[in-house]
């Protein structure tokens, strides 16, 4: 090593692997991404850290909770959160800094972006790695009969495309189960989506984009497909959902995904039941009664084939594995990731909770409980359909600083760019 | 309660012997230091055990870097282990907290020869502390602000850029 002080030589830039992964050790993810955008030695140090979980799932939530006085010692910051890594036998917590995101909450995200809304009906995508910010346009004003607004404005924001995306971004904004509107980057306001027959059953539960339709399933499990390449907002499509043996189970839930292949429709069918809940919203706390899945099964289906829209079940296949992937569900936009341990094999390695070849849930507007943060149904497992892996992550219960779990895939690029 | 005539060992308080060694630095500057505050670094420590005359020299760390390791070295190492409950013990943290925060006022030359000097000796507090020092100063900045507050060219090629992009863009799927 050279002394540091001598002339033609760059102390910063040179700085050697091991000095540089101390410093990242003391720095939040989000930050380390910058770092490493910097010179090419303190990218390859970031690169090369295996202690960093670049390309794994994690759960973005709010940070440890502070302790009993309210006190976080002197490096209190508000936007303070933490990536939870559930792959590793402990978990691993890396703290994330995300600026300006006090009195907002994410409702959806996708990729790098995270949908936020104020309690004023604002909503925006935000780019914790940039810090770049984009207003959504305001909340549709007109809220279908019936439907009451709680002021709040969209419940989850479904992120289907994002502003880094070529085509700009496309979201689906839920407003209480009721309404579906979407929003594109060229456009100044939210479309809204018709319902079919005045309402969808029992609401709305999921929605996503497949092959440039809007599909969303309501309560029970009917799904609706809106045409986005028409100009004006087309009365939907139904398709029925599979028959399913329900058993003795009297409540169920469902998510919408795309293949990993792009292909097919995924449909999510969890079972379960009813537990008591109470949930601190922007407004204060209220108690109601939540679902709470047991099990859970997947099928999937061409939309494109003969069978057609209206076909009955016909076209529904059961999927019975994910091979060596995940699906992660959420608040976030459905995303398949490999889960694995980079350089052990995988009969030494000792599994967390999240695992190759689950469905992972976490807690969002769709599957939201006081009880459970996270839900992983294990593919693998004789019985998967029951006992899921359940996780209590966040103890805060602030409502001014909490923050759902979200899905989240933090990944190592060169933010300098954007 | 027990008298204090029996006789063991070495008083710290009031100026008592305490065991020294003889650092040198890179540029041939000698300090001699209690053996207990030299000891905070590893490499040092090492050196110790392994014996030898006419100072320890350390060719990787100049005057100017040494004095303030073993500045921090001096201070860390004297601070008493009272018990854990007591009002002193609290001071005590509080006033290490206030002179670390002191010492890491020096320029950005000063600080990345400390953080080369803490990894080199191994004085781990140390390292902790500079690396928090600079992760403050770099967290919520742009890449630009920090290549400009450190004096780091880009030395990307495009084709880099790219690739950087690319490659983890593609991790999946």
């Amino acid at each position: 090593m050279a002394a540091p002080e001598s002339d033609g030589i760059r102390p910063w830039a040179d700085l050697p692997v091991e000095m540089v992964d101390a410093i990242v050790q003391q720095l939040d993810l989000f930050s380390t991404t910058r770092l490493a955008s910097v010179c090419t030695s303190w990218s390859t140090a970031v690169a090369t850290n295996a202690a960093l979980p670049f390309g794994t799932p994690c759960l973005l939530m709010t940070g440890e909770e502070e302790d009993d006085n309210g006190a976080r010692g002197d490096d209190h910051e508000d936007w303070s959160y933490q990536l939870m890594n559930l792959t590793t036998e402990r978990g691993d917590s890396f703290p994330a800094l995300i600026r300006d995101v006090q009195e907002q909450w994410w409702v959806g995200g996708k990729d790098d972006w995270l949908a936020v809304v104020d309690r004023y009906g604002g909503a925006r995508l935000l780019n914790p790695y940039t810090g770049r910010q984009i207003d959504l346009p305001r909340t549709p004003a007109a809220v279908g009969p019936g439907v009451t607004n709680t002021g709040l404005g969209f419940d989850r924001i479904v992120v289907c495309a994002t502003p880094s995306d070529d085509e700009g971004y496309l979201v689906i904004g839920m407003v209480n189960d009721y309404l579906l509107a979407i929003a594109r980057g060229r456009d100044d306001g939210w479309t809204e989506l018709r319902n079919p027959d005045g309402h969808p059953a029992g609401g709305y539960k999921d929605a996503v984009v497949h092959k440039g339709k809007v599909f969303a399933v309501d309560k029970s499990g009917s799904i609706y497909a809106w045409d986005l390449q028409g100009g004006a907002c087309p009365e939907p499509e139904k398709l029925e959902p599979p028959h399913i043996d329900r058993g003795e189970f009297e409540h169920e839930g469902w998510k919408l995904a795309e293949s990993a292949d792009r292909r097919r429709l995924l449909l999510v069918w969890t079972y379960g039941k009813m537990v008591n809940c109470r949930r601190f919203k922007v407004y204060g706390c209220f108690d109601y009664l939540e679902f709470v899945a047991e099990g859970a099964r997947l099928c999937e289906r061409d939309v494109d084939a003969a069978a057609g829209l209206s076909d009955g079940d016909a076209g529904w296949s059961p999927v019975s594995s994910l091979g060596d992937h995940s699906l992660f569900l959420g608040a976030n936009y459905p995303f398949f990731a490999r889960v694995g341990n980079q350089g052990t094999s995988d009969s030494d390695s000792v599994w967390g909770m999240v695992r190759p070849n689950c469905i992972c849930f976490a807690k969002g507007h769709l599957f939201q409980s006081q009880d459970v943060d996270v839900e992983v149904f294990d593919l693998d497992a004789e019985e998967y359909q029951y006992n899921p892996y359940k996780l209590i992550l966040s103890n805060s219960r602030h409502y001014s600083s909490y923050q759902e779990p979200i899905w989240f895939r933090p990944t190592l690029k060169n933010y300098d760019l954007e | 309660m027990a008298a204090a005539d029996s006789c063991d060992g070495i008083s710290t308080s009031g100026g008592g012997w305490e065991k020294t060694v003889t650092l040198v630095s890179s540029d041939d500057a000698r300090f001699e230091v209690r053996e207990a505050a030299a000891s905070l670094s590893q490499t040092v420590r090492r050196m110790i055990r392994a014996g030898g005359d006419g100072g320890i020299p350390l060719p990787k760390v100049d005057a100017r870097t040494l004095s303030t390791v073993l500045e921090y070295c001096n201070k860390h190492a004297a601070v008493p282990a009272p018990a854990p409950e007591s009002s002193s013990a609290e001071a005590a943290a509080v006033d290490l907290e206030w002179f670390d925060k002191e010492l890491m006022h020096v320029d950005l030359a000063t600080l990345c020869s400390l953080i080369r000097a803490a990894d080199y000796l191994e004085v781990a507090g140390l390292l902790d502390l500079t690396c928090k020092t600079v992760a403050d100063m770099i967290k919520s900045k742009t890449a630009e602000e920090i290549r400009q507050m450190f004096g780091i060219q880009n030395d990307f090629t495009p084709e880099e850029e790219e690739q950087l992009s690319r490659e983890n863009a593609g991790v999946f799927e």
